[in-house]
Order: structure tokens, then C-alpha cells, then sequence
């Protein structure tokens, strides 16, 4: 280490001094010790506040002695060097971390021994793992039997799926990743909504098969009858007449399905795509189907306010306000009186098809509205309609931004209904005639 | 707990006969969520699959036992690995227990498919049997992570389902009072009851372990001195 020239200037005055004092004294000895003790006082008040800075390094060291300042000064840039470098990997790594608990699928790394190395916040919440479980053995945690075997590696595929150890109704899919020689990714991912949806599809095409297949097993029949050889023309004519019920049933079916996708996959309509629906008419031409369908075996009331329209798709309307009204009339029994009313509420307007039938459970009426759900299995084939019509109802109204309610009475009657905001609705100035607005009564002929 | 030993070697043998007892827990808690389901949902297949696959459980029983039979032979070990060895063993044998009453539930669940429905729906058996699994759930999960805590509390929680058996075999015998032709699946559905109970008594044995492999204290039978 070479001394600065101030450092020279000092041990110089303090050697001049000591010469001089020993020169006048003659204590050679104890002069020169004296001018080396100042020296080393000096050195060590130095060292001492090297010390100091040494235990809580935060600022710039002060060495007053430049010698010192040389050591103190080069250590202090390093050490912040180093730290810039920590704070910059620290940061890194928090980055990755929040990414990691950000992913979805609850994800585990563990080595070859099975041992929890780390994990996400997907998997503390999934597989009800803890901060203290690091180390600990996966398989003692999450038990299931499956799971377990492909932790450990000793199945041939890398992905299972299992209940859920932690709730019979989830189920889960695991895959397994070998990262390394050491350590293995086990990624487990929730696939209860996913199963859920295949099961309804499943569901879906087993119902439509079998809604075809027995009018086509009836036409099969008739067809078969028609080809034996000895057939006069008399009987085929009758044959062929038997034909046309089951093909419109299949018709109908098939005219459902359709509506029915159309309506889930095309968008809400936009604005300008919009009538102006006069939905008394359309009431009007659904109870007259709805008279056709009954043979004169219901009464049906409407009560109607003509000024006011709805801003929909007509044809839509059309179809979920004919559904409703043949509903009506399948599930009354005879003599029943179908009311289907529109009328203005507080905040907009409402749609409602009342009938006196059978009623529909509590359990049931959640379930009415899935596509080919029965209430009574049994009765449905004799009361006709697809298993449709509730399903097309109700995603016409979502479509309209409105949702079908009922209200209830076992053995009672049902009244299915709706709701309009006023936003989409148009109100027509009161038609001149027939007198006051009140409820047009009109009933069934015959 | 498991400080390094100088073999090596030792340490993978006792991490095997843990890992061995943990999968036997997997298998036994899935027995037993199978068979009360088999029983509420009068699913025989299910009911068969359970009893079938008791087999494997004992397997392991027997695996475990040869393992640790070996090592206590060949390392001698002494404090907490034998401590392990012994609670491991131990906890092994109550495990095999849960497989039996699980069978046996399934058993029962044979029995009563060919039955009516009861009225209730086995709402009393349903509860008694989630308390089961979750006392099931928790000891093992004390067991995997050496957690005092966890154990103490599933020792005293027995009682709970001690008193729902108590409530059940009430129950289910003034059914029998009112109605004649429910004795049948009424006697069944008391025995199945009685095994949840079995496991539930199971559970507590391998909660004790925990507690006697951390702190080396034996708390068996002393459950009322206990503060």
C-alpha cells in the first residue's frame, strides 16, 4: 500500500518532533515511542470507523486517511454492485413467481423421490397444499390412488383424470412432466365444468336419436307393408296417408333443432335489425294455431293491449309466443282455458300464457326448459311436441333480454311469463276503434 | 424429523415404508367414499368394484409389514426411526381395519340395493359418513405431515361421531317401530352405520401414533386424563 503525501507529511512532522524534543530533552527513546504511539493511534481510529461502517454498510464509508479511503472505497462500489445484482434478480424472480401463482392449472414440481419441491396458489387451493408442506411427500397429500401411481411414475400414461380426494363432485385431470433427471412438473387442471358439458352433449344426441328413430321406425313399418306383392291400390292409398304424421313429426323435429342452434350460435340482434313487432297480432295467429292443435277441446282468453309493440325479431317472437301457447294447450286437460295476456307493467311490459293443467313441481321447474327434458316420460310421446319448445322459448327471450319465469301449482295450473324493459318497447298511438281498451274476451267456437 | 443418516441407503428404506403406508391411505379412503356411495346410490357394480379391491389394500399391509420387519432386523434403529417403524406398522393395521368395514359397508350396500328407497334418502347415514371420511382424511393428513395439532383435535372429534351412531340406531329403530316392512334394510343400514363408527375408531388409533411418533408419548387410554 503506498502512503499519500498527506500521510507522508504527518509520520514526517511527527518524526521532526520527536527529534526536536529529543533533542532538547535527551529522552531519545521515549520521544521516538511517543511519535509511533500518535502514529498508531491515528491507524487504529481509522480501522476502528472501518469497523463501524462494516456492520451497517449503508452509506459511503469515511476514511479520513487516504490509504484507507482506497480499501473502504473500492469495498463499498462492490457491495452495491452486489446489491443492484440482488435487487435485479429478487425482482425477476417475484415476476415469475406472481406469473407461476397466476396460472390456472394448480402446478407442483417434486423430485425423484416424490418430494415437494415448490408449488402455485392454484395448487394450494386445489390440492389444499401449505407453505410448510415443501419437502414433504406429494402422494401422502393429495391420496388418490391414481394420482398417486403417476407421481410415482409407475403408469405408463401421463395423463389421468380422478375425482377430486377433496370433493366427490370436482373431478380432475393431471398430466405429468419429467423436467429433468431430478425433478417432475405435475400439472392438474379442473375438468368438472368440462365433464359437465360432455355428458349434456352426450345426452343431447342420445335424445335426438331416439326422438327420430320412432317416427322413422313407424314409416319403416308402413314402407315394408307397402312392398309386399299382393297390395291393391285401395290399401296403399290408405298406407300412404298413415305416412304423413310421423314424417311431419320428424318434420318438426328436425325444423326445432335447427331454430334451436340457429338461435344459440347467431348473436343478440343488433338494433337496426329490430321490428316493430305488434305482438297482439302475433298472439292472435299462435292462439289460432293453438285452436287448431286443441280441436275444440280448451277455451282460450286473450287480453291484449294493441298500443303497445315490440321492438324483436317477429318471427322469433312468433315461435317462443306459439310454443308457449301449445304448451299450454298439451299439458290442460280437457276443458281448460289457455289466457294469454299483454299487458304494461310499472317499468315495461309483460307476456303471459296461464293454463288450468297439470302443474309443474318445484324440483321439476328448474329443468323444464333443457332440451328434451320430460316431466313425465311416460305421457310425452301422447302429448306431442318435440322437447324443444321450452328450450327455443327461452333463448328467443335471451336473445330479447329477458328471461321466462313460472309460477306454479301442482294440479293447479302454470303460468309461464316474461318481461320487457321499456327501452324495447314502442307504444302506437290507441287504435280509433272499438270503444275502451279493456280485455277483449274471445272465446273457443263450439 | 428425518435428520440425514450416514446411510443413505437407511433413509430411502424408511422414506419407502411412509410412502407404501400413504399409498395404503389412498386406497383405503377411496374404498370407503366408494362403498357410501354404492350404499346411498344402490350401486351394486360400485359395491362389487369395492370389495373386489380389498384385496389390494391387505397386499399392502403385508408389504408394509415385510419391509419394516426387515429393517428393524438389519439396522436395529432406535428413537424417532423406530418411533416410525412402529407407528407406520401400527398405523398400517388400523388402515387394513378401514378396508374390512369398508367391505363391509359394501356388503350392506348389497344388500339394500334391491330395497326401496327409505324416505329420508340415508340423510342421517350421509352425514354420519362425511364426518367418517373427514376424521378419515385428517388423521392421514396428520400422519403425512407429522402434525400434532391436527391429530389432538380428530382424537377428540371421535366423540362426534359416536354420538351420531347413537342418533342413527335411534332413529332407525323407531322407523322399525312404525313400519314393519323397513326392518330389513333398517338392520342393514344400522350395521353399516356401526362400521363408519369402527372407522371412525380407526382413525383416532392413527391420530394417537402421530402424536406418540413427534413427541414419543404414548396418549392411548388416556384420552380422559388429558387436559
Amino acid at each position: 500500500m503506498n502512503l499519500s503525501v498527506t500521510e507522508w507529511l504527518i509520520a514526517a512532522a511527527l518524526l521532526t518532533l520527536a527529534l526536536l524534543l529529543g533533542a532538547i530533552t535527551g529522552a531519545w527513546a521515549a520521544m521516538l515511542l511517543g511519535a509511533t504511539l500518535i502514529w498508531g493511534a491515528l491507524q487504529y481510529r481509522e480501522l476502528a470507523a472501518l469497523k463501524r461502517w462494516a456492520e451497517r454498510p449503508l452509506t459511503r464509508p469515511e476514511s479520513r486517511l487516504t490509504s484507507w479511503r482506497n480499501l473502504s472505497e473500492p469495498l463499498f462500489d462492490s457491495l452495491n454492485a452486489s446489491r443492484r445484482r440482488t435487487s435485479r434478480v429478487l425482482h425477476r424472480f417475484r415476476g415469475l413467481r406472481v406469473l407461476i401463482d397466476a396460472l390456472p392449472d394448480a402446478t407442483v414440481i417434486v423430485d425423484r423421490a416424490g418430494e415437494i419441491q415448490d408449488f402455485n396458489l392454484a395448487a394450494k387451493e386445489r390440492l389444499r397444499l401449505r407453505d410448510s408442506d415443501r419437502g414433504l411427500d406429494l402422494a401422502a397429500l393429495v391420496r388418490q390412488p391414481d394420482f398417486v401411481a403417476l407421481i410415482r411414475g409407475t403408469r405408463s400414461d401421463r395423463l389421468i383424470e380422478f375425482a377430486s380426494p377433496f370433493d366427490e363432485e370436482c373431478r380432475f385431470e393431471a398430466r405429468r412432466i419429467v423436467i429433468d433427471d431430478d425433478y417432475v412438473l405435475l400439472l392438474v387442471r379442473d375438468v368438472s365444468q368440462l365433464n359437465r358439458l360432455l355428458t349434456m352433449r352426450q345426452e343431447f344426441i342420445a335424445n335426438v336419436s331416439h326422438e327420430l328413430r320412432t317416427p322413422l321406425t313407424v314409416v319403416i313399418g308402413y314402407l315394408e307393408a307397402m312392398s309386399s306383392d299382393d297390395i291393391d291400390l285401395d290399401t296403399l292409398r290408405q298406407l300412404l296417408a298413415k305416412l304423413a304424421p310421423p314424417t311431419a313429426r320428424m318434420r318438426s323435429l328436425v325444423d326445432d333443432l335447427l331454430l334451436l342452434s340457429r338461435l344459440e350460435a347467431s348473436p343478440p340482434p343488433a338494433l337496426e335489425d329490430l321490428d316493430v313487432v305488434d305482438v297482439g297480432t302475433v298472439i292472435r295467429g299462435c292462439v289460432a294455431e293453438g285452436r287448431a292443435l286443441s280441436e275444440g277441446r280448451h277455451r282460450f282468453e286473450t287480453d291484449v293491449d294493441p298500443s303497445v309493440h315490440l321492438l324483436a325479431i317477429e318471427p322469433e317472437i312468433h315461435s317462443a309466443v306459439l310454443n308457449m301457447v301449445t304448451n299450454a294447450v298439451r299439458y290442460s286437460p280437457n276443458g281448460g282455458t289457455v289466457r294469454v295476456t299483454w299487458q304494461c307493467t310499472a317499468d315495461g311490459a309483460r307476456l303471459a300464457v296461464r293454463d288450468q293443467g297439470l302443474g309443474i313441481a318445484p324440483e321439476h321447474r328448474e329443468r323444464i326448459t333443457e332440451r328434451f327434458y320430460r316431466v313425465d316420460l311416460a305421457k310425452a310421446r301422447v302429448r306431442g311436441g318435440t322437447g324443444l319448445g321450452l328450450a327455443i322459448v327461452k333463448h328467443v327471450l335471451k336473445r330479447h333480454h329477458s328471461v321466462l319465469r313460472v309460477d306454479s301449482e301442482l294440479g293447479r295450473g302454470s303460468t309461464f311469463y316474461c318481461e320487457f324493459p321499456e327501452s324495447q318497447l314502442d307504444f302506437q298511438p290507441a287504435p280509433p276503434v272499438p270503444g275502451p281498451s279493456g280485455p277483449s274476451l274471445d272465446e273457443a267456437a263450439s | 424429523m428425518s435428520r440425514a443418516h450416514i446411510s443413505e441407503q437407511f433413509d430411502a428404506e424408511l422414506n419407502k415404508v411412509r410412502s407404501l403406508l400413504m399409498e395404503m391411505g389412498s386406497q383405503v379412503e377411496l374404498q370407503l367414499q366408494n362403498a357410501v356411495r354404492a350404499l346411498i346410490g344402490h350401486d351394486i357394480e360400485l359395491a362389487a368394484q369395492v370389495r373386489a379391491a380389498d384385496d389390494r389394500v391387505n397386499r399392502l399391509e403385508v408389504e408394509i409389514d415385510e419391509h419394516c420387519v426387515q429393517i428393524i432386523a438389519l439396522r436395529q434403529p432406535a428413537a424417532s426411526d423406530l418411533r416410525t417403524l412402529v407407528s407406520v406398522m401400527k398405523a398400517s393395521t388400523d388402515l387394513e381395519r378401514v378396508g374390512d368395514e369398508a367391505s363391509r359397508i359394501a356388503k350392506m350396500a348389497q344388500a339394500v340395493a334391491g330395497m326401496d328407497y327409505p324416505a329420508d334418502q340415508y340423510r342421517d347415514f350421509r352425514q354420519m359418513a362425511e364426518l367418517t371420511k373427514a376424521i378419515v382424511v385428517r388423521s392421514l393428513d396428520a400422519f403425512a405431515r407429522q402434525d400434532v395439532d391436527t391429530a389432538t383435535t380428530v382424537i377428540t372429534e371421535d366423540e362426534a361421531i359416536d354420538d351420531a351412531y347413537g342418533a342413527m340406531v335411534r332413529s332407525q329403530v323407531s322407523l322399525m317401530h312404525q313400519d314393519g316392512a323397513s326392518i330389513d334394510r333398517a338392520m342393514n343400514v344400522i350395521w353399516a352405520a356401526r362400521a363408519l363408527e369402527r372407522i371412525g375408531d380407526h382413525a383416532k388409533n392413527i391420530s394417537e401414533y402421530v402424536v406418540f411418533l413427534v413427541k414419543g408419548k404414548d396418549v392411548r387410554h388416556s384420552a380422559k386424563q388429558r387436559p
